[in-house]
C-alpha cells in the first residue's frame, strides 16, 4: 500500500463526502422550505420565522452556502433539537455502541460463515450440505426487524430469560447480535461453500494432495486460504454497511447506536442529528474500506505485487 | 461436447417447456420456491377479484386467534386488532410489497442500463459524471441513502420506489458499462458504424441484445434484496403509509400486540422471508438453467445419485 494510493483515495472519499452533504444542501432548499426539516409539521408561523432567522434561511442561497461550508470545515453540525446538545457530541457518544455491536456480530458470522462453509463443501451433496445451504438461505432472506421481534417473543417475553430492550450489561448485547449476525451469515456461508468447491477442485490442491499432505492441512490450509479471499471481500462490503448502524435492529431492541440515532433523527426531523450522523459514517466507512485493502494485501501475495 | 449439446434444450416450445419442466423437478427447492410464489400469486388474484370481501372491521373478531376454522376459513389465519381477516390483509399487503420490489427493480434496471450504455459508449464527461455519482452512492450505507432520500422528499409509493431503484441503480450501471466497453469493441459494431448507423441504432440493435441477459440475471438477484429492503423501511413507517399496507408496516402494527396476539407480526414477516427466499433460490436455478456447463446437474441429478 503506496503512499500515492492512500492519499488518492483519501482524496476521492473526501470529495464523495462533499459531494453527499452538499447534494443534500441544495436538495433541501429545492424541494421545499428547510424550516419543515426542523420543525415539526404542526408548528406555528412565528416559531417557523423565528427559526428561519435563527438558521440564516432569510439570506440568499449563495451566503447560505458560504456559512454552511464554514460550519462543515469547523466540524460543527449545529444543536440537536431533541438532545439539546451538539449534535456531534450526542453522535460521538453512540458511535462507539455501533462499532462493537457491527464488529461482533460480523465476527461470529465470518467465523460461523468460514466453518459451515467449508464443512458444506467438503460434504458436497450430502445431507449435512443440504442442511447447511437451506438455514443458510433462511438466514439470507429474514428480515432481521423481524427475527427481532420473533427473539423477544420467545425469549423474553414466554421465556423471560433475556431483557426486551434496553442498555448494559453483557446480556443486553445477545439478541441484537444474533438478528444482526443471521444475513451476513447466511450470505457467507453461501459464498464461502461456493469458493470452498471451486478451490478444492483447483490444481493447486490437487498437486498438495498428490504431494501426500494430510487431508486436514489441505482443506484447511491449502484451500480455504484462497476461499476466504471473495468472503473477505464480502465482509468489507457488509461492515461498511453496518457502519451506517444495525439500523433497524437497533430500533427494535432500543440499542443506543448510530442506526438508531439516524432513524429516530430523521423521523423527529432533527436535522442538526442527521447531518452529523452522516459524517460520522462516512468516516468510519473510509478507514473500514483501507483496512480492508490491508488486508486482503496480507493475506494475498498477488495483491502486494500488483501495487 | 456432443453430451452438452444433448442435454441443452432444443428450440421448438414444447420440448423447451418440457426440458424446463424437468429441471424445475430436478431441484427441490426451485420447486418448493414456485410453489410458494403460485399461492402468493392466488392470494393477490383472490383479492382483486374481491374473494376476501374487503378489509371490513368487524370488532366481534378483534385479535382472534388463529388455526381455528369455526368461524370461517377466512379467519383461519385469525384477525387484527380491528378485527379485519389477516389473511386478507396478508392477500393485500402482498401485492403492494410486491408490486413494489418488482417496480423498483425495474426503474433501477431500465435507468441502470441507459445510463451505464451511454457512459460506456461515450465515455468522456458525461460518462464520468455518471460513474462518479454512482461510485459516491455506492459509497454509503443503502439504507443511510435511502433513509436520507425519503426524509428529504417525503415518504410516497412514488418516491420509495425512485429511492430503492436510486439505490440500487450503480450496480446496473457498473455492469452495464463494462459490458458495452468490451462489445463496442468487437468487429460487428465496427461494421455498423462503417456503414454510417447513428449511434442510438447501435445502442439499440447490437449492444443491447447482448448486454440484456447479463442485466436480467442482475435483475432476478436483486428482486428479493428490494423487497427485504422495502420491508424494512415500511416497518420504520418510512415507506408505505396506512391505510394502504405492506407486510413490513403489518408487522410494524402488530409489534404493539406481541404479548397478547404473536399471530399479528409473526405471519407478515413470515411471508416476508418465504417470498424473499423463494426468490433467491429461482434466481440461483434460473443461473444453473442458463449456465451450459453446470445444467446437467439439474436434469441428471436423479440417475447419478
Amino acid at each position: 500500500m503506496s503512499a500515492g494510493y492512500f492519499l488518492k483515495r483519501t482524496v476521492f472519499a473526501l470529495l464523495a463526502l462533499a459531494g453527499l452533504m452538499i447534494a443534500v444542501f441544495f436538495l433541501v432548499r429545492l424541494t421545499g422550505d428547510p424550516v419543515n426539516l426542523y420543525l415539526p409539521v404542526d408548528a406555528s408561523q412565528g416559531a417557523r420565522d423565528a427559526m428561519r432567522v435563527k438558521l440564516g434561511l432569510d439570506q440568499p442561497v449563495f451566503f447560505q452556502f458560504l456559512d454552511w461550508g464554514g460550519q462543515m470545515l469547523r466540524l460543527d453540525f449545529g444543536t440537536s433539537l431533541w438532545h439539546n446538545r451538539p449534535a456531534i457530541q450526542v453522535v460521538l457518544e453512540a458511535l462507539p455502541n455501533t462499532l462493537a455491536l457491527g464488529a461482533i456480530a460480523l465476527t461470529i458470522a465470518f467465523g460461523g460463515a468460514v466453518l459451515f462453509g467449508s464443512i458444506a463443501a467438503v460434504r458436497a451433496g450430502s445431507w449435512v450440505d443440504r442442511v447447511i445451504n437451506l438455514v443458510s438461505q433462511a438466514a439470507a432472506s429474514v428480515p432481521d426487524f423481524w427475527l427481532g421481534l420473533m427473539c423477544i417473543l420467545v425469549f423474553a417475553v414466554t421465556l423471560r430469560i433475556l431483557p426486551t430492550s434496553g442498555f448494559g450489561g453483557p446480556i443486553y448485547w445477545v439478541l441484537p447480535v444474533a438478528c444482526l449476525l443471521a444475513r451476513p451469515f447466511g450470505t457467507l456461508v453461501q459464498i464461502v461453500r461456493g469458493s470452498m468447491l471451486e478451490a478444492l477442485n483447483a490444481a493447486f490442491v490437487r498437486t498438495a494432495r498428490a504431494k501426500g499432505a494430510q487431508a486436514g492441512r489441505v482443506t484447511f490450509i491449502h484451500a480455504l486460504r484462497n476461499a476466504m479471499l471473495p468472503a473477505i471481500t464480502v465482509t468489507g462490503d457488509l461492515a461498511a454497511q453496518f457502519a451506517g448502524g444495525g439500523g433497524v435492529v437497533e430500533v427494535v431492541f432500543g440499542f443506543p447506536g448510530i442506526g438508531k440515532l439516524l432513524i429516530d433523527g430523521i423521523l423527529k426531523r432533527d436535522f442538526a442529528l442527521v447531518q452529523a450522523s452522516i459524517f460520522c459514517v462516512a468516516i468510519v466507512i473510509f478507514i473500514i474500506n483501507i483496512a480492508v485493502d490491508m488486508l486482503y494485501a496480507a493475506i494475498d501475495p498477488r495483491v502486494r505485487i500488483e501495487q | 461436447m456432443s453430451a452438452v449439446e444433448a442435454l441443452a434444450p432444443s428450440n421448438s416450445l414444447p420440448a423447451r417447456l418440457k426440458w424446463l419442466w424437468r429441471a424445475l423437478v430436478g431441484d427441490p427447492t426451485a420447486l418448493a420456491a414456485v410453489i410458494w410464489l403460485l399461492i402468493v400469486l392466488a392470494g393477490i388474484i383472490a383479492f382483486d377479484l374481491g374473494a376476501f370481501s374487503g378489509g371490513r372491521i368487524d370488532l366481534k373478531a378483534r385479535n382472534l386467534p388463529p388455526f381455528d376454522l369455526s368461524f370461517g376459513w377466512k379467519l383461519f389465519l385469525g384477525a387484527d386488532a380491528l378485527g379485519r381477516p389477516l389473511l386478507a390483509r396478508l392477500a393485500e399487503a402482498a401485492s403492494a410489497s410486491i408490486g413494489i420490489a418488482l417496480a423498483a427493480v425495474l426503474t433501477s434496471l431500465a435507468g441502470g442500463l441507459a445510463l451505464g450504455m451511454v457512459a460506456g459508449y461515450f465515455g468522456g464527461p458525461i460518462g464520468n459524471l455518471i460513474m462518479r455519482i454512482s461510485d459516491i452512492v455506492m459509497g454509503f450505507p443503502t439504507l443511510l441513502v435511502a433513509l436520507v432520500g425519503l426524509y428529504l422528499f417525503g415518504p410516497s409509493v412514488t418516491n420509495l420506489i425512485l429511492v430503492l431503484a436510486i439505490t440500487r441503480m450503480p450496480a446496473y450501471i457498473r455492469v452495464a458499462r463494462a459490458e458495452v466497453l468490451e462489445v463496442r469493441e468487437r468487429l460487428f459494431v465496427d461494421a455498423a458504424r462503417v456503414f454510417g448507423a447513428g449511434p442510438f441504432w447501435i445502442l439499440r440493435n447490437h449492444i443491447l441484445p447482448i448486454v440484456a441477459p447479463t442485466m436480467l440475471t442482475l435483475a432476478s438477484v436483486n428482486v428479493a434484496m428490494v423487497m427485504l429492503f422495502e420491508s424494512g423501511l415500511s416497518y420504520l413507517g418510512l415507506g408505505i403509509q396506512p391505510p394502504a399496507v405492506s407486510w413490513g408496516l403489518m408487522v410494524a402494527q402488530g409489534q404493539g400486540y406481541l404479548a397478547t396476539a404473536w399471530w399479528l407480526a409473526c405471519f407478515p414477516g413470515l411471508a416476508v422471508m418465504l417470498t424473499t427466499m423463494s426468490f433467491n433460490l429461482l434466481a440461483n436455478w434460473f443461473r444453473i438453467v442458463n449456465d451450459p456447463t453446470q445444467r446437467w446437474r439439474l436434469t441428471s441429478r436423479k440417475r447419478t445419485s
